[in-house]
């Protein structure tokens, strides 16, 4: 009787087994589906700037085709276009670059320090993260204007550092705050002083959590539209900034857009690899570890 | 203590930038708000009008459409991307832990530039020569542009917030679920809990506190939505997909009414710093547990 | 080298609902060996980070010779720590690690970079990890990776070394050995060395002086000889020693002292006016030492209790019997070969000698 019981329980159990590993087979099947589906917009409309201007009005899809290089060359280089692109790295880079340096040590005083009134100042930093740009860019246009700072790289770079500060300083303290106190105690009575303790012992904990939050707001820098719209000239514009003008009721030159938006959307997918450890945390502002 | 004198030096030059680029500003807007200011009417000069500006607000027909819109889009968008998200994260889940290279492909729609998200929405909806836009033409569902549509213009900028977006909710709530506990699947598999129980009783009380997190970053991205709706309709067809920040946008750059700009862009800021506070409690309850 | 001194100490927590440290003073000789002895949670640690300079105090001073040092940086403070919970530098090696203090800014120029490798092999040798110096903290077991901690805190001769239970992780044995080691660096670098540990056995061999802490309160500080010869009350009577002082209730009866209201004990005239104070009150508690008890058989006259041995725990030379009397256990050790079995009847009995007297009300000492 108990050895019935046996028996059939184990039937069971690899009965169980034989499905569970059908259901994960099947999981990872839609999981590929899924990647395709999201895949698949973008792969349509960058193979569009690989497409001359009949075969993209085609009224049937063209599926295949022979590629041609001829919209880059001519949005890029005849239109000169690459500039766009020169722009966004300046900006991005050296906002990030100021964002970084001035914003890590904040990070780490408001880890470590006992900072009067921390907890609002935190909720005004995610406060202004989260306000759309345009609570902030009418008067930064005035100002800017006022300073003569409009049209400068100066006045992108600093609008851009309205929400990179705020996202440093916020995501940079939870990489702190994973630090054992203890690391910067034992430097300090090992004879180092506060700024040199986080120099030396502190700092290189930190270096991988610094490169993605650079990483990411460049991301965002990048992906920046209204503050490189209006607060900069045709010389210092950010290329996510142009391409809607490009876009026109009529006769909008379908395949050099596309191209151009291949050609901005490559560094960041490059980046969104490169960051691949860090993506969960930097999303959810440091609230889950990843 | 000695050091605390020292403290200021590694705040001051943050607190410098914060206060010339953000809190500047925001006082110039706050007063703005209060003032007959404008670059195009003659009238305007500048001077004190008190609350005339937030007076005329309440009377906006146009405010109120661009609150409507926005929720119009928002809650529909939300409802959808948490579910699909959710359906998402359980089916992924297993395959993300084996490979973690899924995390970075699925969120290239969420960070990808906004602004190409807008074109390959205008694109693809194309009736002429976009994938979906002639597939829908063909089965009858729309007749002519989807995006020049009042009906289904704003069904478009779901479509396309919920593509882009869907994937952010999905991949929080997998990191979710794999940093699930053990301990108490083995507690309800020894109670004797099928699957769907096991779902209820388990998974969704310890997944909760992520799914909040994400859904009110989306509700506050809602109030943000500008890129997309920009590049695919401007607002239109008329006022049917003028979100609030594109309406604060009209009133201000294009109409360049600084004043009633300012008072907007004031309404809109007490939104979204009522709605982080939720956010910011869900955060600190979540780094503390 | 310096005399290190802490006085009327306070520090509170969580904006003072929590309370660490309460008024604690005491005074660490020049290039002795002080230990704080205290159970988990006691504010052992905290008192280690105020010397250090690590945590800011709320009230009191520490002077370090005769200077006030309460203000002071931590790194002019020239102590060395060891910390319970290692903190090495995870990216760094044992090398590194072991390296560190000596390439201190503020040391610039103090030593070659050849002196400096020199003193980490040193150190390393002493410690029995220089096997170990191109691992990385992540790659040592917890014991090894305590004597990195300990390593760091002897490589450099500060004026005092804090180390803060620094082999209470290592495994039986090697702590035995790491004990004598440390002794004997400390007494041949003559550094003052203030050390913490919940191991009243370890706190008794190594102090030259020491301080029983409890609930952020020091209860008694001397040697380790008056500590456990004259615990100051009932805390330190029951913490200090092994297996714990035996406490017996008593009150007075005629001129006899009854314990647990079952054995007489007759008591001097004298005695008796020296406990009279306490007996009026909520009588007295008598506490003896296990190693003060001895066994007779249960019928002897001498027995003061009979009872039977409900445990017997043989430690090696010398076991612990467990007798129950009544509702009452007693314990006491003695020699193995003389121990009884266990479930036999056995007399206990122990002279007024060997007895302290505490009040029952206030714990103290009487005298």
């Amino acid at each position: 009787m108990a050895n019935n019981l046996n028996i059939t329980s184990a039937a069971r159990k690899q009965a169980s087994a034989h499905s569970r590993r059908l259901l994960t087979w099947i999981s990872y099947l839609l999981t590929g589906l899924l990647v395709v589906i999201f895949l698949f917009p973008w792969l349509w409309v960058f193979s569009l700037g690989f497409k001359t201007r009949a075969e993209i009005m085609s009224p049937n899809i063209v599926w295949i085709w022979t590629p041609t290089l001829n919209n880059f060359i001519e949005v890029l280089f005849v239109k000169g276009y690459w500039r766009l692109i020169i722009n966004s790295l300046i900006v991005a880079v050296s906002a990030v670059t100021l964002c970084i340096v001035i914003g890590v040590p904040t990070a780490y005083a408001f880890s470590r320090f006992p900072i009067p009134g921390k907890e609002s100042w935190f909720y005004m930093i995610l406060t202004f993260r989260m306000a759309p740009a345009v609570v902030l860019a009418l008067p930064l246009y005035v100002i800017f204007a006022r300073i003569k700072l409009l049209g400068t790289y100066g006045a992108p770079i600093l609008a851009h550092c309205t929400f990179t500060l705020p996202f440093v300083i916020w995501l940079m303290r939870s990489f702190f705050d994973d630090i054992p106190k203890e690391i910067d105690a034992a430097a300090m009575t090992d004879g180092y002083s506060r700024a040199e303790a986080f120099f030396y012992a502190v700092l290189p904990l930190v270096k991988s959590g610094i490169v993605a939050v650079a990483l990411f707001s460049i991301i965002f820098s990048w992906n920046e539209f209204l503050y490189g719209l209006i607060l900069t000239s045709d010389a210092t514009r950010p290329v996510a900034s142009q391409i809607p003008s490009l876009i026109r009721p009529h006769g909008t030159l379908w395949g050099e857009v596309c191209a151009l938006a291949t050609t901005a959307s490559l560094p960041v997918a490059i980046l969104i690899f490169a960051l691949q450890r860090q993506l969960v945390r930097g999303l959810s502002f440091g609230a889950v570890k990843g | 203590m000695r050091s605390r004198r020292y403290i200021w030096w590694w705040v001051l030059p943050s607190a410098i930038l914060f206060l010339g680029i953000i809190l500047i500003p925001f006082i110039t807007a706050l007063t703005y708000s209060f003032r007959s200011l404008s670059f195009t009417t003659s009238t305007a000069t500048g001077q004190y009008i008190g609350v005339e500006n937030y007076r005329r607000l309440v009377f906006d027909q146009d405010f109120y459409n661009s609150f409507k819109v926005t929720f119009l889009y928002m809650v529909p968008a939300i409802i959808l991307q948490g579910l699909l998200g959710l359906g998402m994260a359980l089916l992924i889940a297993g395959a993300v832990r084996r490979a973690r290279i899924l995390i970075p492909i699925m969120l290239l729609p969420t960070l990808l530039t906004p602004v190409v998200i807008g074109l390959i929405g205008v694109l693809t909806l194309n009736p002429d020569f976009g994938v979906i836009g002639q597939f829908l033409n063909r089965l009858g569902l729309v007749q002519g542009a989807v995006l020049g549509n009042s009906d289904t213009a704003l069904l478009a900028i779901i479509a396309v917030d919920t593509y882009q977006w869907t994937p952010f909710v999905a991949v929080i709530l997998t990191a979710g679920l794999l940093a699930l506990p053990k301990e108490p699947y083995e507690a309800a598999q020894v109670d004797g809990a099928n699957r769907i129980q096991t779902f209820f009783r388990v998974t969704m009380p310890l997944l909760w506190q992520y799914f909040v997190v994400a859904i009110l970053i989306r509700v506050i991205d809602a109030f943000r939505i500008f890129d997309i709706i920009w590049v695919m309709t401007r607002g239109g067809p008329g006022t049917a997909t003028e979100a609030v920040a594109v309406y604060a946008y009209r009133h201000t750059f294009r109409y360049w009414d600084l004043g009633y700009g300012s008072a907007l862009i004031m309404v809109i800021f007490v939104f979204i710093s009522i709605l982080v506070e939720y956010l910011y409690k869900a955060l600190q309850k979540w780094q503390t547990a | 080298m310096a005399k290190i001194s802490v006085q009327h100490v306070s520090k509170t927590y969580k904006g003072g609902e929590v309370q660490a440290l309460k008024d604690v003073s005491f005074e660490c000789e020049d290039g002795k060996f002080f230990c704080l002895l205290g159970p988990a949670g006691a504010g052992k640690t905290t008192t280690i980070k105020l010397i250090a300079g690590i945590e800011a105090i709320d009230k009191g001073q520490i002077f370090m010779d005769e200077q006030d040092i309460t203000d002071l940086l931590p790194k002019d403070r020239d102590v060395a720590v060891a910390f319970e919970t290692y903190a090495l530098y995870p990216q760094r090696t044992v090398r590194e690690n072991l390296a560190f203090p000596l390439r201190a800014p503020m040391r610039k120029g103090g030593m070659s970079e050849q002196q400096i490798q020199q003193r980490v092999v040193e150190i390393a040798k002493l410690l029995g990890i220089e096997e170990l110096l191109e691992r990385l903290p992540r790659q040592l077991s917890g014991g090894q990776r305590q004597r990195v901690a300990l390593g760091r805190a002897l490589v450099r001769k500060p004026k005092a070394y804090l180390l803060d239970e620094p082999i209470a992780h290592l495994d039986a044995k090697l702590r035995h050995r790491m004990r004598g080691e440390l002794r004997r660096i400390q007494l041949e670098l003559g550094i003052t060395t203030i050390y913490t540990t919940p191991d009243q056995l370890e706190a008794l061999s190594l102090a030259d002086y020491m301080a029983v802490l409890n609930n952020g309160v020091i209860e008694q500080v001397g040697t380790p000889a008056e500590i456990y010869n004259h615990p100051i009350n009932l805390f330190v009577a029951r913490f200090v020693g092994d297996p714990p002082m035996n406490t017996l209730q008593a009150k007075l009866d005629g001129s006899d002292l009854v314990l647990f209201g079952l054995a007489k004990l007759p008591v001097s005239a004298e005695l008796k006016t020296r406990l009279a104070n306490a007996l009026a009150g909520d009588g007295v508690v008598v506490g003896v030492r296990p190693k003060d008890l001895d066994i007779v058989t249960p019928d002897s006259s001498e027995a003061l209790f009979k009872g039977e041995v409900k445990n017997v725990q043989v430690l090696g030379e010398t076991s612990i019997i467990t007798v129950v009397i009544n509702a009452h256990e007693l314990r006491a050790k003695l020699n193995t070969q003389m121990a009884p079995g266990r479930g036999e009847r056995v007399g206990l009995k122990f002279t007024l000698d060997d007895c302290h007297f505490f009040d029952a009300h206030t714990e103290q000492r009487l005298f």
